[in-house]
């Protein structure tokens, strides 16, 4: 049985994105296909920023996250709308706005409410960190 | 068996008392985050009605360690665990 991941505390005010990412390590690691995708709402879409670079003596959850996607296959979907409006941006909404830079990180894409509405409908159930 | 996670130390006035007043027979509180810190403060998480309506209290090992909090209630959860308790329960409340 699969589960969707609904992650919408911010990576810098909450624990949210880092609760939710040893969540999804420690349940990959045990069935890994038990996540069919984690989609990140509101300001969680922060962690999708290219551009933001933590202190190195800090963990690096973008990173984290990159990595454990990569291991496992594992779709990160950002909200396009909560994303594009706190300029977490991909090449073809930057063209679309007309803009010169783009910020999204490798291993996260944009996707409307219509794929979480998917991930709800075709999973056992989402397991949401606030 | 619905699963609360429950993650901040207290909840907004309307908030606090709704998702203690959810809690049904068979139910169980994972308590994560600076939660854990409610297992200091025993009053802000009513054990009584836990004990009345047979819930079963957990909370996470990692934040416990992170908090340096050595709570005396409640069972304490691995990661491995804590994801078999999720995918085990019927529903799943993030309050």
């Amino acid at each position: 049985m699969q589960h969707t991941l609904l992650v919408t505390g911010s990576p810098y005010q909450s624990k949210a994105c880092h609760s939710a990412l040893c969540f999804a390590r420690a349940a990959l690691k045990a069935q890994p296909d038990s996540i069919k995708g984690v989609f990140f709402y509101e300001d969680a879409v922060l962690i999708g920023n290219d551009l933001a670079q933590p202190p190195r003596d800090e963990i690096n959850l973008k990173q984290a996250w990159q990595t454990l996607a990569s291991e496992f296959n594992l779709p990160l979907y950002l909200c396009i709308a909560a994303a594009v409006r706190r300029g977490v941006i991909n090449e073809s909404e930057s063209k679309r706005y007309e803009l010169n830079h783009h910020s999204l990180s490798h291993g996260f894409q944009l996707e409307g409410l219509g794929t979480l509405v998917e991930l709800m409908n075709s999973t056992q159930k989402i397991i949401q960190f606030r | 068996m619905t699963l609360h996670q429950i993650n901040q130390l207290s909840y907004a006035n309307h908030i606090e008392p709704l998702w203690q007043q959810s809690l049904k027979q068979g139910d169980a509180v994972l308590l994560i985050e600076e939660a854990i810190l409610r297992l200091t403060q025993p009053h802000l998480t009513s054990m009584t009605p836990l004990e009345e309506k047979h819930i079963c209290l957990y909370y996470l090992q990692r934040d416990a360690e992170g908090y340096g909090v050595q709570p005396s209630l409640g069972k304490a959860l691995s990661d491995t665990e804590w994801v078999e308790l999720a995918f085990s329960a019927s529903s799943h409340i993030s309050w």
